[in-house]
């Protein structure tokens, strides 16, 4: 048996980091989802059902445009991110990078697939 | 005096007047414990530190609830927090499908809006308008846990309480409005 405990193995190691930067950013980006995910559900609510020229002249203005572009972006980067500690809590070694890489491409695809789509709408 | 062992024995002599099967998963449970502490003395394995053995089959803090731990209003909507943030992926996905097919034109827009507002997609977004309140209500949580405040037992199951009922009861707004 080696005489080795947990904080022998660790000291001189350094700090990981990103700890708290991840959190912070969890926290940016939740509160700004608070303002933002409110707006989205009533201007998306409001126009989900209504016939396409409806809707595509809707997306045109400014106000409902950029909020769901904000939403999209901030609220798959929230994503993202949450999905990460989920993954990080559950699953270790080579599960874990592949997961956390894969959900990383996963939402930022979504998010630029969904930014694209309504810039193309209201230009 | 008596000693342990003679105690056990003398145990072991009265208790099939007791409870048979009982008695044997006792036994077996003492035999097994005395095995596993003798193979341990008599050869550590290879690679195992000191700090190691004491973690030996300790359970780890995500699978406690219900198994180790009785479900408490804190564990179980913390849970829930994560359970629904996860969950809102779908839903997510279906609004960028339905901006993508807007943005192509009429006929792709009619399949995604045909599928968003058909009735099991009016049941994931509504689901998802609850998991979306749910959500953010136990994030302000967080947010207000972070500043140092309503740490308190009390406050924290009534904060629980009161946010669930408020999800539900947005959720139902939500509804009635759009």
């Amino acid at each position: 048996m080696a005489f080795m405990t947990d904080r022998k193995r660790a000291a001189g190691l350094g700090s990981a980091k990103t700890g708290t930067e991840h959190h912070w950013h969890m926290t940016v980006t939740s509160v700004a989802l608070v303002p933002l995910v409110v707006l989205f559900i009533f201007t998306f609510g409001a126009i989900l059902g209504s016939p396409y020229e409806e809707v595509i002249a809707y997306y045109q203005r400014p106000v409902p445009a950029t909020i769901a572009i904000l939403t999209m972006l901030v609220g798959f980067n929230h994503f993202a991110n949450g999905v990460r500690a989920t993954i990080e809590d559950y699953t270790g070694g080579m599960t874990r990078k592949a997961l956390i890489i894969g959900m990383t491409c996963l939402s930022y695809t979504a998010a630029a697939f969904a930014i694209f789509a309504i810039v193309r709408i209201a230009l | 005096m008596i000693t342990k062992a003679q105690n056990f024995a003398d145990w072991r002599i009265i208790s099939p007047l007791i409870h048979l099967p009982l008695r044997d998963s006792c036994l077996e449970l003492v035999q097994k414990r005395t095995k596993g502490a003798t193979e341990m003395a008599a050869k550590p394995k290879k690679g195992t530190f000191m700090a190691d053995n004491k973690q030996d089959n300790r359970p780890l803090s995500p699978f406690m609830i219900g198994q180790y731990y009785r479900p408490q209003w804190t564990s179980m909507t913390s849970i829930f927090t994560r359970i629904t943030g996860l969950s809102l992926l779908v839903s997510a996905l279906m609004i960028v499908w339905w901006f993508v097919a807007a943005s192509a034109g009429p006929d792709a827009f009619a399949v995604a809006n045909g599928f968003l507002t058909s009735w099991f997609g009016d049941l994931v977004l509504f689901l998802s308008t609850w998991a979306m309140w749910y959500h953010m209500l136990f994030g302000i949580r967080h947010l207000i846990w972070d500043s140092g405040r309503m740490l308190e037992v009390d406050q924290s199951e009534l904060y629980a309480q009161a946010a669930l009922v408020g999800s539900v009861l947005l959720t139902i707004f939500v509804v009635i409005v759009l």
